[in-house]
């Protein structure tokens, strides 16, 4: 073996000790941000869970779908009925309750502003709206179940919603396809009268 | 070059390893954790909370740390436990999920620096990798924290998470090859099953009770499949072989406000990982089968030049003896169905046992590279082969003083966990279970239809 060779080796030896070393001495303490003032900061996906960018996007899919529905034209002939929004069901793998009472309210205001209807809120309600997340656990999601809510609250309309999700692993990824489906019900009568789902593809890749 | 200068550069060079050496040469996991076991040990879990919130590094369990740092994953799990144990069940959940997430990312990282650290100085370089059944202990008594809190909608959620991690590992986990998870899966399957026959969705709890009857016999779902059977199209022969057994259907026992009570005790915990030092003859016999070609030959020259006589790895201590709990429900003795998640972990160990001395022993080989390579070349660099031996040494018995066990494992886990499951009338009733001598009451108030799930988790293994 030349000299060289063992220079060599060496060298490698202590490149690969100059290597290890990187990381324990190139951490960085972490800093809180503004997203206004970050560009993109709430464009990255951070987990499989919703964030607000996920709910908007299914907001303005079903939003969109309701503006031009036949229900909306029902609803300008009827001198702004009374509509109850309900809290959306959560049937998937993740813990999205708090998002999905961001998308309740979210709901409520964008049909303050557009829709011809007057809003029931049940924002405030606590007590109810937990009391009506419970019932919706020990229950089917059905039209009849959503119109009885509707008579409690003494409105003619019941907008509800229900997210779920397939959930898939592999060695190298987990995927969450979610759905979210908003509809319309008639307390009078059950009848769906708009249905739309909202398809949301989160990913740990 | 000088030969002075030479002689400087191979010095520097044997100085960084041992200095790099003696970062990671500091205590191993099981140490850092061992204030808190002792105080769950010792009964005092207000103690041992303390001593885990110290070593994630914060003032209280209202805090988790941000961000998460290498095995705080892990810490958190043991916190989540000792919470449970406190019965502050929300916090709990808080800390199950923070690491569930955390877990999940860590399952999918790559690091180069952290894959040479592991083949240079010890597996416990970079983040913790979860075990099998600790993901799926993991969801399951998340289920309990939801159960207990009447929360069915969170307790769905672990469940659908408990099915994904189950099916996953079903079809072969990271290693890609179908195997049994044995009873791993039997409670989160249980509660699973608990949470959607609650909810109305008698299919899915079916469906779920069948996944428990797969892998243990269950004497306490009888009564619940024999009611369920009948309003659902989903059957296997399992399920109706129990349905058919025993007593005739309690029909209707809900419309009459009976309820159904479900008290899951978590006692005792399953063993710690301890550092140990196996002789190289011995470490060659049991990791055989997972030695790279030529990787053991290496070795026994190595052993054979007196170079190597031993290798660090980590071992699952001895287990405790448990006897079975004592649980009365309005002071009539309840019998217990038990799931022994002791024999999981062990048998969890057994299974990877050789490839983790395997891994041990092929970083013994690449320590003694190194240093042969740093002594052959201060020798030469310095033109004095005594400087050379001496390099070498101090490089290999550095680097194998690094050689740090990876002694994580999530050690608060029960030992065992009992499921006691009847059909009481709705009202207060009281339930006691006694653990090795200490005696735990709790007064149930059960609505008429509805179940409830009672906690009582003692994680001392004394």
């Amino acid at each position: 073996m030349t000299v060289l060779h063992l220079i060599s080796r060496a060298r490698v030896a202590w490149a690969f000790l100059v290597a290890l070393s990187l990381p324990v001495g190139g951490c960085s303490s972490p800093k809180a941000v503004r997203g206004s003032e970050t560009p993109g900061l709430d464009n990255a996906a951070m987990s499989t869970t919703l964030d607000r960018k996920d709910l908007e996007k299914a907001l303005k899919i079903s939003m969109e779908a309701l503006r031009t529905s036949r229900v909306m034209v029902q609803w300008r002939m009827e001198n702004r009925p009374t509509v109850g929004v309900l809290p959306i069901r959560n049937e998937t793998s993740e813990h999205i309750t708090g998002a999905l009472d961001a998308l309740l309210s979210e709901i409520e205001t964008q049909l303050v502003n557009f829709a011809p209807v007057r809003v029931i809120s049940l924002q405030g309600q606590d007590d109810l709206i937990e009391e009506i997340r419970r019932q919706q656990q020990n229950s089917a999601y059905n039209p009849q179940e959503t119109a009885k809510w509707g008579r409690q609250l003494g409105v003619r309309y019941i907008i509800s919603g229900k997210v779920f999700s397939t959930d898939e692993r592999t060695k190298d990824a987990r995927r969450v396809q979610y759905y979210l489906f908003i509809r319309a019900v008639s307390v009078e009568t059950g009848e769906i009268l708009f249905q739309n789902q909202a398809p949301i593809t989160k990913a740990i890749i | 070059m000088t030969r002075r200068r030479r002689q400087w550069r191979w010095e520097r060079a044997a100085l960084a390893v041992v200095l790099f050496a003696s970062v990671l040469g500091c205590k191993t996991f099981s140490d850092s954790t061992l204030g808190a076991r002792t105080a769950l040990d010792a009964n005092q879990p207000g103690e041992a909370l303390k001593a885990i919130n110290g070593a994630l590094k914060v003032r209280s369990a209202d805090e988790t740390p941000n961000p998460l740092k290498k095995n705080d994953a892990l810490l958190l799990l043991d916190r989540a436990m000792i919470l449970q144990e406190l019965r502050d069940y929300e916090k709990s959940s808080r800390d199950f999920q923070v690491a569930d997430k955390t877990i999940e990312i860590l399952d999918f990282s790559r690091s180069t620096a952290n894959e040479i650290s592991r083949y240079l100085f010890t597996d416990s370089a970079g983040p913790y990798k979860a075990r099998p059944y600790e993901k799926l202990m993991l969801n399951s008594l998340n289920m309990v924290n939801y159960l207990v809190r009447d929360n069915l909608e969170g307790a769905k959620v672990e469940a659908r998470r408990f099915t994904v991690m189950r099916d996953y590992l079903l079809r072969g986990g990271d290693e890609g090859e179908k195997r049994d998870i044995g009873e791993a899966g039997v409670v989160g399957s249980y509660l699973a099953g608990f949470t959607f026959q609650e909810s109305g969705e008698r299919e899915e709890a079916l469906r779920y009770y069948d996944e428990a009857l797969q892998a243990k016999t269950l004497q306490s779902l009888a009564g619940p499949v024999r009611e369920l059977l009948p309003r659902s199209g989903f059957r296997t022969e399992r399920l109706q072989a129990l349905s058919s057994e025993g007593s005739k259907p309690a029909a209707g026992n809900s419309a009459r406000g009976d309820a159904e009570l479900l008290v899951v005790v978590s006692y005792g915990r399953i063993p710690a990982m301890v550092a140990k030092r196996l002789p190289i003859g011995l470490a060659l016999t049991l990791a055989a089968a997972f030695l790279p070609p030529g990787t053991g030959q290496q070795a026994r020259r190595l052993a054979g030049q007196g170079l190597v006589t031993w290798i660090n790895y980590p071992e699952l201590g001895p287990s405790a003896q448990y006897a079975s709990p004592l649980v009365t429900i309005d002071n009539v003795a309840q019998s217990v169905e038990l799931v022994n998640i002791d024999a999981i972990a062990r048998k969890s160990w057994e299974d990877s046992k050789g490839r983790v001395i395997a891994a041990a022993v092929v970083r013994m080989i690449a320590r003694a590279a190194i240093g042969a390579g740093v002594g052959v070349a201060t020798g030469q660099g310095s033109k004095r082969s005594g400087l050379g031996v001496l390099a070498a040494l101090v490089t290999q018995g550095s680097l194998a003083a690094a050689d740090k066990p990876d002694t994580r494992s999530w050690a608060t886990l029960p030992a065992r966990i009992g499921l006691v499951r009847m059909r009481l009338p709705a009202g207060m009733h009281q339930v006691a279970v006694e653990i090795a001598g200490r005696r735990y009451v709790t007064d149930v108030d059960l609505v008429g239809g509805q179940g409830a799930v009672v906690d009582f988790t003692d994680l001392s293994q004394t």
